[in-house]
């Protein structure tokens, strides 16, 4: 084991890579244009969110606050779906996220992809759990048989797609690659 | 250009390979290789390093075959 491969990867960098979907070293490259992407990300963000709030105020004076709660709520989910699509094509586009292995190394990549991707579906049962759990209190129905079925089926299927990112993502490079 | 390609083709290394013992991602080496990547120093000691070299043969213009 070389120098490099000792030094801890700080639980700061482990979640930069998670989210922005990076395999491999997060070396000095990705460091910088992760940096660059998230900056620009970030005023997408502020950009979307000041006429957001300042448009659910607006609701709120004119409207009720339940309103105003809802057009905030979808307004949030929107700007995220916007600032991710963002990262995601940035990313995409200069190979950020690209997982590359060598031939011999492929089978455990692909099983590594399927494993994460599981782990990624179980995480998101837990997570809708909890939600439904915080959201509409501890209600007899969360443990009801059809309920816990839609769970474990959308986690399955949540799984399945990560999975098939996942190892979308998987190059294989041959010994000289330019 | 600097000479990274042809000090890691001199070693027969790969890209993946020089990678990883740098500890850096291929795609990097790669970047660099096609001058679309201006290593920090650090990087470039590093390179120069695993390749036998110093920093003046590796990036700097000159004829790679006088050594």
């Amino acid at each position: 084991m070389n120098e490099n491969e000792k030094k801890k990867v700080s639980l700061l960098d482990r979640y930069i890579k998670y989210w922005y979907g990076i395999s491999g070293p997060l070396d000095e490259y990705k460091k910088a244009k992760i940096d660059q992407i998230g900056n620009k990300a970030f005023f997408i963000a502020m950009l979307t969110m000041i006429p957001l709030f300042l448009i659910s105020s607006i609701v709120y004076t004119y409207l009720g606050s339940e309103i105003a709660y809802y057009t905030l709520c979808i307004g949030g989910f929107l700007v995220l779906i916007v600032v991710s699509s963002f990262v995601m094509s940035k990313t995409n586009k200069i190979h950020l996220t690209d997982n590359e292995v060598e031939e011999k190394d492929l089978p455990q990549a692909k099983k590594a992809a399927r494993v994460r991707g599981a782990f990624s579906g179980l995480y998101f049962g837990i997570a809708m759990f909890l939600i439904e759990f915080v959201t509409s209190g501890m209600d007899k129905k969360m443990f009801l048989i059809d309920f816990i079925c839609y769970l474990v089926l959308g986690a399955i299927v949540f799984g399945g797609i990560m999975a098939m990112v996942y190892s979308s993502r998987i190059k294989v490079v041959k010994d000289e690659e330019n | 250009m600097n000479h990274v390609r042809e000090y890691r083709k001199k070693q027969h290394i790969s890209q993946m390979e020089l990678a990883k013992r740098i500890g850096v991602a291929r795609q990097t080496i790669n970047l660099i290789e096609n001058d679309k990547y201006n290593p920090s120093l650090d990087l470039c000691l590093n390179l120069a390093h695993e390749l036998g070299t110093d920093l003046n043969s590796l990036f700097w213009d000159g004829d790679v075959n006088h050594e």
